[in-house]
């Protein structure tokens, strides 16, 4: 139900003189924040916690982990996890599965600040079927994955999909909800302008439940991604850590699929 | 409508409310009255009738009329009646209207009079576009921040692929900006485009804008007269906060049949106009349909041949005079935006109106109109695809009921009062689908509430150098059952739910609204001004997106959403010089809004039954001076106009409740309007707009998630865009002269120099170098040429 991309189709065929540019700005710079990129997930015995700090836009993207925080996750029935630090600013515990409709509530303690977040995980659900599907915009044709999924009825879901082609995560954000298609099979084509899958390609789809906070979250995200000029003014994502962190703590569940482009 | 007229309960509370501070105006001006008719014995006779030009007998609206020998002096209104009072006695009654020879005429006043007169079109006094119809109407009127097109001098100023349009035009009016390149839509004095009273023959045009704003709705042909306020609006005008577009549509030539239209490049017109009954009335007919998408069918790739993208509309006007003391009007406009790809998607848009209107003279001095009016904007989209099929409908829809008077009460006293009842019905979507399909049926509740409201104004001339007009507008608005009307608190969760019956109350709002307009004349040549207005607004545009959508939202003000509401003084200095050839004015204005809106972050504004829970609510100030000096006859005329201004927004939820820029906020806007009657045959335009680039959010960090970058940003509209400027230029060519069949060239000339204006920056990977950052401006319209060809019959 993303009525936007026909409109995106739209401006894309008026806009057939736009140009494009590199142009100097003057940024000014805010002090480093921690970005926190937390998941428990239902797949592995492994549950990692990644922090690092943000950058100015001038400078290259480097490694910014950051390095003795104490990281510690609770489930609801109180068993606390210790998390290791493998390398710098990956913080992992190699000692439990999550379990759908567990909650989890995270803390991380840095320098002399605390910071917390809770996630409970959603029942999972699953892709029934993966294929492909063409799709002719204009003289553009595309192809892109398509899956076919049950909706749980009478709760409320949330969704996102992964895409990776050839072992490459897409930078595509793939969120939904069962808003309009509580209860149905439903069938979702992983579209993208920006994706163009080739004869041979391998294609791998990660399937994840989410919670309706991490939902916002994502969909925040995307709506900062421009939208050949229907863009909504962008703003930080509400974050579930309280604190002052960037970033997200997410409960999940995932499946992965893969398939070849057979045509 | 049978809710507007029963809703007794709402009636009672609404006239509650009124009734003290309206009636004590009433005593007042009744006491205003009075007193000079007590102090002057002589009786007075009254010179009424209708002023029309004596080519295709439509009436001239605000012509002038005025009786020499005693200064005295009114102008004819929407309908080109005037009425006028004096004792007995010989005068000389003068009448003019810009663009026409001035008539002068002996009267011998010895009892009331009916003259109606017909002014002839002066085809050498070339007038300027934007001009106040008598020529120092604008030092002797109360009225500021009045500006009116002039339709014959549309045409000679250069648009975008040769599509003239009113709504572009007034963009180039000092505190009117573009809502975005190339755009129809349109800002004033820091308002959103929703804030924007939009009206064609009284009816509310919801959605002004064709192809996404690249076009507005208005085909040029069919209008006659454009008013715009952009302060100090009359107590006539209510239910936006920050403009009045009055648009009056073309009744029809009266004399004999024409017919007239274009062919452009995107687009073609046709008009056919002609009298009725030997001119006791009259009919027009307009149509405009672009072509694009025929284009796309000769195109040998069968995609891009079943490409369906084109608009039509349709505009019809008739009047009817039954008799000395009675005229009925009807009119009526319908348009539709069209786009479908290859089959799979279908998706239209467009607005229908209708009018109906009713004049009746109760006297001499009482001129009355009735309206029932009718407004609808309603869009479909059809998704065809295999197993995810659905189709959405939308629609808002008004009836209107309108009484009006004007009471040419003495000379120096004209009022007008009247009322008006409004009926809306919202149906924000309704999704249906097969039964194969992944999508279920769903419907989004819908919304009725009526608007109410009683005004009366009263313009005096205490002396030859002071008018004042001054008068209130009463106005509420109840949002009414059937249905289940939430309340909802800061973070979105629902505190309250009720379920309301059908025509049950859920919340009203009452406001009185004062407006006031003073003008001191300090010459024959030069006058100050000073005007106070406010302004309420109860239907709200929810529109999150830098490019206006057709499926964005109007929701009613409810339980969680409070009327809009504005307050705006103003000051100004006008003067004429060297014959009222030259016209000067600087307005000083400042604007304090309350109940604004904006969106939470990631804000679901569509088929959201819980669509108020996503809102914020803050205020907004606006701020400015507006320089505005114009050319008004000769060879040359234009115009230069200047704003600086500020616009600034505050909302709890965004950055911690400090003000930030508005995306209207533009610090310096410039247009120069050159045109150059170069001999008989060939009209040169050149326009030039700069403007301070658009507030925009840039982000001040960034940092990676899930691989991609992301990022950070620390203040709302805290930068700038590049700055816009543009030269745009056109000429007009003149067939040869013949009685019956005239024909022009208009080639037109978009941003001559090729001016790569940003349209939007992104941040993105270098794919040079996917570590470094860069910022990409991204521009749409370079150099555009156009070409339009004109005929009329």
């Amino acid at each position: 139900m993303r009525l936007i991309y026909p409109f995106l189709v739209l401006f894309t065929l008026l806009l057939f003189s736009a140009c494009e540019k590199v142009i100097d700005i003057d940024l000014k710079d805010s002090e480093p924040l921690l970005v926190v990129e937390g998941v428990i997930n239902n797949r592995t015995d492994t549950q990692s916690v990644r922090i690092t700090t943000t950058l100015p836009i001038s400078e290259s993207n480097s490694s910014t982990g950051i390095s003795g925080a104490t990281v510690t996750v609770k489930d609801q029935e109180g068993i606390s996890y210790a998390f290791r630090e493998r390398a710098p600013g990956v913080y992992s515990s190699r000692r439990f599965r999550g379990i759908p409709g567990r909650t989890y509530n995270l803390t991380i303690a840095y320098n002399g600040k605390t910071y917390s977040a809770q996630s409970s995980m959603p029942s999972q659900v699953t892709i029934d079927s993966i294929g492909f599907q063409s799709t002719t915009i204009f003289s553009n044709s595309r192809t892109s994955l398509q899956l076919i999924f049950r909706d749980p009825p009478q709760i409320r879901n949330y969704y996102r999909f992964v895409l990776s082609i050839n072992s490459v995560k897409t930078s595509s954000i793939f969120v939904y909800s069962d808003d309009f298609t509580d209860g149905k099979q439903v069938t979702r084509d992983l579209f993208d302008v920006d994706v163009n899958l080739q004869k041979g390609d391998k294609v791998m789809v990660e399937m994840q439940c989410i919670d309706p906070v991490i939902y916002r979250y994502w969909l925040g995200l995307d709506q900062n991604r421009s939208r050949g000029g229907a863009s909504v003014t962008p703003a930080n994502p509400v974050s579930n850590i309280s604190g002052g962190a960037l970033g997200y703590f997410s409960a999940q569940t995932q499946q992965t699929e893969q398939l070849h482009v057979p045509y | 409508m049978s809710q507007l007229l029963s809703s007794r309960i709402f009636e009672t509370h609404m006239l509650k409310g009124i009734r003290y501070p309206l009636t004590s105006l009433f005593l007042l001006i009744a006491l205003f009255l009075l007193f000079p008719s007590r102090l002057s014995a002589q009786i007075k006779y009254t010179i009424k009738g209708v002023i029309k030009d004596s080519v295709s007998g439509e009436t001239l609206i605000r012509a002038s009329v005025k009786i020499l020998e005693q200064d005295k002096a009114t102008s004819t209104n929407t309908y080109g009646f005037y009425s006028i009072s004096t004792g007995a006695g010989d005068y000389t009654l003068q009448l003019s209207y810009i663009g026409y020879r001035t008539v002068l005429r002996k009267v011998s006043v010895q009892g009331n009079q009916n003259l109606s007169f017909e002014l002839a079109p002066d085809k050498q006094l070339k007038e300027v576009v934007v001009s106040s119809r008598a020529s120092n109407e604008q030092i002797t009127r109360p009225q500021m921040g009045l500006d009116k097109l002039n339709m014959e001098g549309v045409k000679n100023i250069p648009v975008l692929l040769g599509e003239r349009d009113i709504l572009k035009t007034i963009q180039l009016l000092p505190g009117i900006k573009s809502a975005g390149e190339g755009n129809s839509g349109f800002y004033v004095r820091g308002g959103s485009s929703d804030q924007n009273l939009i009206l064609l023959d009284e009816a509310n045009v919801y959605n002004a804008s064709h192809l996404l704003g690249f076009f507005s709705t208005f085909n040029s042909d069919a209008i006659k007269d454009v008013s715009v306020y952009k302060g100090g609006m009359p107590a006539q005008y209510g239910g936006r906060l920050a403009s009045v577009v009055d648009i009056t549509m073309n009744e029809g030539n009266r004399k004999e049949y024409t017919a007239e239209g274009g062919v452009g490049l995107i687009a073609s017109r046709l008009k056919v106009e002609g009298p009725i009954k030997n001119g006791k009335g009259s009919f027009m007919l307009g149509g405009r349909r672009t072509y694009a998408d025929l284009f796309l069918k000769l195109s040998s790739d069968t995609a891009l041949s079943k490409t369906v993208l084109y608009f039509y509309d349709f505009n019809a006007k008739a009047n009817y005079k039954l008799n000395e003391n009675n005229t009925i009007y009807i009119s009526g406009y319908f348009g539709k935006d069209q786009l479908g790809l290859n089959k799979s998607f279908y998706f239209n848009w467009g607005n229908s109106t209708a009018t109906f209107r009713w004049n009746h003279l109760f006297s001499d001095k009482i001129f009355s109109n009735t309206s029932l009016i009718y407004s609808d904007y309603d869009y479909a989209i059809e998704n065809l695809s295999e197993g995810s099929d659905f189709r959405v409908t939308s629609i808002i829809r008004d009836w209107n009921l309108k009484q009006d008077y004007q009471y040419f009460a003495s000379s120096s006293h004209t009022l007008r009062f009247g009322i008006n009842a409004s009926h809306h019905k919202i149906r924000p979507g309704e999704i249906s689908s097969s039964s194969s399909s992944d999508v279920n049926n769903k419907v989004i509740t819908s919304r009725q509430g009526t608007e109410w409201a009683m005004y009366i104004s009263d313009e005096w001339k205490p002396s030859n150098s002071l008018s004042l007009n001054y008068g209130l507008r009463a106005s509420s608005f109840a949002l009414f059952g059937p249905g289940t009307i939430k309340k909802y608190d800061g973070n979105g969760s629902t505190v309250s739910s009720k379920e309301y019956k059908k025509g049950e109350i859920a919340t009203s709002y009452f406001y009185l609204e004062p407006r006031f307009a003073a003008s001191l004349k300090l010459s024959g040549n030069s006058s100050v001004k000073a005007s106070l207005t406010r302004n309420t607004q109860n239907l709200h545009l929810l529109s999150n997106s830098t490019a206006s959508l057709p499926t964005d939202t109007w929701v009613m003000s409810s339980r969680n959403i409070k009327p809009e509401i504005a307050d705006q003084v103003s000051v100004g200095y006008y003067k004429n010089f060297f014959k009222d050839n030259f016209e000067f004015s600087s307005e000083l204005y400042y604007k304090k809004m309350e109940n604004q809106i904006d969106y939470k972050n990631a804000a679901n504004l569509r088929g959201n039954e819980d669509v108020e829970s996503e809102l914020l609510f803050g205020k907004g100030r606006a701020y400015g001076v507006e320089l505005f000096l114009k050319k008004r006859y000769g060879k040359y005329n234009g115009w230069l106009g200047y704003t600086l201004s500020r616009t600034e927004r505050s909302f709890d939820g965004i950055d911690e409740g400090n003000y930030f820029p508005a995306k209207q906020d533009r610090t310096h806007d410039v247009s120069l309007v050159n045109i150059y009657n170069l001999s008989k045959r060939w009209t040169l335009s050149a326009t030039f707009v700069y403007n301070t680039g658009n507030a925009v959010t840039y982000p001040s960090g960034k940092y990676q998630l899930d691989g991609h970058t992301e990022y950070y940003y620390s203040e709302r509209n805290g930068y700038r865009l590049p700055d816009y400027h543009r030269l745009d230029f056109g000429a007009t060519l003149n067939g040869r002269s013949n009685k019956r069949y005239k024909s022009s060239w208009t080639f037109s000339v978009y941003n001559l120099y090729n001016r790569k204006n940003a349209y939007i920056v992104e941040f993105k990977d270098n794919p040079d170098d996917l570590k470094r950052t860069q910022a990409v401006q991204t521009s749409l319209f370079g150099i555009i040429p156009s070409v339009t060809w004109n005929f009329k019959y």
